[in-house]
């Protein structure tokens, strides 16, 4: 297998980790970007999100930290529920969201991790397979917010109804869907 | 608007969101540096005996010792070996179980909170209420159908019954093992079915059958079911990305059962490589299914299982457990019975058995489920042999290998191999390649190996419970009929001593079996095991007909009949004449092994009772308790000095008899002066333990000859006098069938000797003459305790001459006992105390 093989083939691993397998970083992108009418503000909120995962990410390769998947994947319901909540709370956005969403990205990050463990990363393609694959992780969460920002909030969010009939909604749902996953990852 | 958001909460809920399974389209190999400037591309695959086996890019297992590897790969193998012995620590110290309870009320309370703080938001952000709602009630909607009973008790934590496991597996024991323990029911095996295996393969690798060591024994190499399965959020898929080693399941007979993909990631089936009953080599020459084995519908009923996936799920075939049809299956292959716990059905297509992993497992770095009995190559590992059909593979004479043919280009070819002799502890694996083309057969010599025994499954029993038949109790006879030294009444192994349990049982603490005090009474052989069948007596239902040899263990010949009539009696006024067993003669169905009233057991005409048109009484007294004993050559070890000991009564063996017959008393000498195997304590054995080595399955002779050097339908004496008038007989047994029988002592006929007691003895005996306190009048040394403790006994028993005093304070137990031997003299100056 050649390097470009290599980059490739985690390149690939990445993007179809948020898309389609892992719905619930879909849904977490979506509950960060619905809130924002402008694009400037979304991006940075999704760049401190890809910061933390990519620290996690890489620190929980490099140093290997077993924390199981069960207490993992109800964190990350969890986040997505309090982020979905705090979509319905605010109409203007927290000034502690941003700190929220890099400890949420944190845990997402372990999330990655989990996932890339379960084959293991070859040592001696190791640093390679982290970066393409964080990589693909990014391109699928930019396609994310660049196809729903134009597609639906550039052209719904100078309506007056945008929170009241989109945002909350939405992020009822999201919350739902999230709080499922809780009671489902921790008893069901 | 609300309900929207149900109907999305509801198609969500069937939507396996939590998938993160990566699905390698290539697998990445590793380039092993060696020092000599080699250089091996391949994946590590497993360590042994200090050499490090790689699986290559063009799936040839190769190995080299450790230190031949540069400095960074031998780092990398032994941080690899360290982490898999790591995780196989902690799988055996963890113990789900005790914080189920715990762990779950945990849960709760988190639920709970969230819940509170949602309910919070509502009442104080009340313009927001609508939209958080919806949140709220879908919670405590979930959590009320997750905390109800159907979903806590029976869908995640499923504790399985270890005897519903076991029962599945005991139609195969002897072959197996098992045994449990608070987490793991464990199975041993040696992996090699009761079918003729290979039969059928189109696609050889040049594999063959051998025996594994799934054993205890070997380095706690058992199989390992989960007692308390969890159900996985995400089921790990079984493809060809997962699980790709080792087995995922094990078939009630003890075969290990793979994933369809063999590790090269082709389905086995439909590659040709499995043989008529969807097994066939791996590369230690292991044999495993990688279908489900539904041919083994032929020997169990079709609503018991046929497997056990390592995640602790049951597998089964056409029918439901309940008997009804197969019903629909879940992408898992399985669903949930109508008792609400999981299981998966075999099915003769893809996936065959069990589409994912249900249950919570372990999958390590070299794809293979953990904890997870591995197997042992002799040889290293062959390639694909394009064109070979196998035609044949059949055990050879002597049992300790096989004899494979197989075709190619309209050729016959052959390969015989054999393990040597299967007595040793170790042993070479001999490999001979007859070919039709070359005249010289190519032969190729194996590692050598352990040879190991499957314990013996005479008791399957849980660890914290241990049951055992491991003593015989003595033959109850105290007469002295000689001044030779060595008949029955020399020695005093494990004196008979029963408990009256006040509810028509009779327990004997020697053996741990439950007896009915009052037989069945005179009935036909079928109807004898119909009785048992329906017998409810003391609050058990589980009454059954003893075997032979527990048959054996309650008789006491110094009586006629020869039964303790204080805790035995026949129903009504009649008395028996024969009691029946469980087993036929093993070349006539129409014959029972029997006991006799007279203190022998022989193979009956089932017509011979009255009601079966007969003129004798053959009467049925059920026992309980213990498991029947398997085939006793099971558990003999060959010490390789003349020597046989067997596992399960600790007796050990004479294994060639004395070449030339003997009168008894003549016997006894021989025996009293044997030396053998660096031992000189030889006796004649009691007629109890003479017979409890008789095999029942064989015949002519009917001890196996792998062990004994025997000859078929002679009389091997025994030291137990026959209780008559004269006294003039001795017992044997016959080598034909194994009926014991008594001759004049006068006549000449075989020895067999006998040396040590079964298991620690019971009973303390005085053999000499004077005061209590003094060891040398006990035999071996042996003085009782103060306080006699429960089921042991004393045997006063001092020298003709001689008595026994009493000169201390001895105190015997409720349930323990003091015996004197008729015509011997016990003063008691000091105290005696019976509570």
């Amino acid at each position: 297998m050649t390097v470009i093989e290599n980059i490739l083939h985690y390149l690939y691993l990445g993007i179809t980790h948020v898309f389609p397998l892992g719905f619930d970083h879909m849904l977490f992108m979506i509950s960060i970007i619905i809130i924002n009418v402008q694009l400037k503000p979304a991006i940075i909120q999704c760049s401190i999100f890809t910061i933390a995962h990519s620290i996690s990410l890489i620190l929980s390769s490099l140093y290997p930290i077993n924390i199981s998947s069960s207490f993992i994947e109800p964190l990350i319901a969890f986040s997505i529920l309090i982020t979905s909540l705090d979509n319905i709370l605010s109409t203007t956005i927290f000034k502690w969201r941003l700190t929220i969403i890099f400890i949420f990205g944190l845990i997402h990050g372990l999330g990655f991790a989990n996932a890339l463990k379960v084959n293991g990363i070859e040592q001696n393609h190791f640093i390679t397979a982290l970066i393409s694959f964080n990589f693909g992780v990014e391109i699928a969460q930019l396609t994310i917010l660049f196809l729903l920002f134009f597609s639906i909030i550039k052209c719904l969010a100078n309506k007056k109804w945008y929170s009241s009939r989109i945002v909350f909604p939405v992020s009822s749902g999201i919350g739902c869907i999230a709080l499922y996953w809780i009671i489902n990852l921790l008893i069901l | 608007m609300r309900k929207i958001i149900f109907s999305i909460l509801f198609i969500c809920i069937h939507w396996n969101t939590y998938a993160h399974d990566i699905n390698y389209s290539k697998i990445i190999f590793r380039k092993w540096h060696l020092k000599n400037d080699d250089n091996v591309e391949g994946t590590f695959s497993y360590f042994k005996n200090g050499r490090v086996f790689i699986e290559t890019k063009d799936n040839n297992l190769v190995h080299y010792s450790l230190n031949s590897f540069c400095n960074e790969d031998s780092a990398f193998i032994i941080n690899k070996i360290n982490k898999i012995n790591h995780a196989n620590q902690i799988l055996f110290q963890s113990n789900h179980s005790n914080n189920t309870f715990k762990k779950l009320s945990r849960q709760f309370w988190i639920i709970f909170c969230i819940l509170l703080f949602l309910g919070i938001l509502i009442i104080i952000v009340p313009e927001r209420r609508k939209y958080i709602s919806p949140i709220f009630c879908s919670g405590i909607f979930l959590l009320m159908y997750g905390f109800s009973d159907k979903s806590l008790t029976n869908r995640i934590y499923t504790t399985t019954n270890p005897n519903f496991i076991d029962s599945a597996f005991s139609q195969f024991k002897p072959k197996l093992y098992t045994h449990w323990d608070n987490t793991y029911f464990y199975v041993e095996s040696k992996g090699i079915p009761d079918h003729t295996m290979m039969v059928g393969i189109t696609g050889w690798q040049q594999q063959v059958p051998i025996p594994q060591c799934y054993t205890e024994a070997n380095g706690n190499n058992a199989w390992s079911i989960p007692l308390n399965p969890v159900l996985a959020a995400n089921p790990v898929p079984v493809n060809q990305y997962h699980f790709l080693r080792g087995a995922v399941a094990l078939a009630v007979n003890g075969t290990p059962i793979f994933n369809p993909y063999t590790n090269t990631g082709v389905d086995a089936l439909l590659d040709g490589q499995l043989d008529n009953w969807g097994g066939h080599c791996g590369r230690a020459d292991d044999y495993h299914y990688h279908i489900a084995p539904l041919h083994l519908y032929g020997q169990v009923a079709l609503t018991k299982p046929i497997a056990f996936g390592l995640d602790g799920f049951a597998v089964y075939g056409t029918k439901e457990p309940d008997g009804s049809n197969m019903t629909s299956l879940d992408s898992c292959h399985g669903h949930f019975g109508s008792n609400g716990v999981y299981h998966y059905h075999g099915t003769a297509t893809a996936p065959y058995m069990i589409g994912k992993m249900v249950g919570q497992v372990t999958e390590d770095a070299t794809l293979q489920i953990i904890p997870q009995a591995a197997a042992s190559s002799v040889r290293t590992s062959g390639t694909p042999l394009s064109g070979a059909t196998i035609t044949g593979c059949a055990a050879n004479a002597n049992n300790n290998g096989y004899n494979l043919t197989y075709t190619r280009n309209g050729q016959t070819y052959q390969v015989n191999y054999s393990w040597g002799d299967t007595t040793r502890s170790r042993s070479k694996y001999n490999f001979r390649f007859i070919s039709p083309t070359n005249t010289a057969d190519s032969i190729y010599v194996g590692f050598s190996q352990s040879i190991c025994t499957v314990p013996s499954s005479s008791t399957s029993v849980s660890t914290s419970v241990k049951k055992t038949m491991k003593r015989i109790p003595d033959t109850g006879q105290y007469g002295d009929y000689t001044s030779t030294y060595g008949e029955d009444n020399d020695y005093a192994m494990n004196l008979p001593f029963f408990i009256n349990n006040g509810n028509g049982t009779i327990t004997d603490t020697i053996t741990g079996l439950m007896w009915q005090k009052i037989d069945g009474g005179e009935m036909s052989y079928e109807n004898a095991i119909l009785y048992c069948d329906t017998l409810t007596l003391g609050g058990y239902n589980d009454w059954r007909l003893p075997n032979p040899h527990e048959s054996m263990t309650i008789l006491n010949l110094q009586g006629n009949p020869a039964i303790d009539a204080t805790y035995f009696s026949s129903a009504g006024t009649t008395t028996a004449d024969y009691w029946w067993t469980n087993t036929k003669q093993a070349d006539d169905s129409l014959k029972v092994w029997c006991t006799n009233s007279g203190g022998g057991i022989g193979n009956k005409p089932k017509s011979e009772t009255i009601s079966a048109g007969g003129t004798f009484k053959y009467h049925t007294r059920a026992v309980r308790d213990l498991f029947s004993l398997p085939y006793v050559s099971a558990h003999f070890n060959n010490n390789g000095n003349g020597t046989i000991t067997d596992s399960l009564t600790n007796l050990m063996w004479q294994r060639i008899p004395y070449t030339d017959s003997l009168s008894w008393e003549n016997a006894l000498i021989y025996a009293d002066t044997l030396t053998l195997g660096g031992y000189i304590d030889w006796r004649l054995p009691n007629i109890k333990e003479l017979e409890s080595i008789n095999e029942h399955r064989l015949y002519k002779p009917s001890l196996d000859t792998a062990f004994f050097k025997i000859i078929n339908n002679k009389k091997y004496w025994t030291g137990t006098t026959l209780k008559s008038s004269t006294n003039s007989k001795a017992w044997y047994l016959n080598s034909q069938y194994g009926i014991t029988s008594y001759d004049e002592k006068i006549r000449r006929n075989q020895v067999m000797c006998v040396r040590g007691s079964s298991e620690v003895s019971n009973c303390y005996i005085f053999k000499g003459n004077g005061n209590w306190d003094k060891t040398n009048n006990w035999l071996n040394y042996a003085i009782p305790n103060m306080t006699l403790p429960l089921g042991f006994s004393i045997l006063i028993d001092p020298i003709s001459s001689g008595q026994c005093i009493l000169n201390v304070i001895q105190t015997i137990s409720q349930g323990a006992s003091i015996k004197v031997n008729s015509g011997k003299i016990f003063s008691i100056p000091g105290n005696l105390i019976q509570q």
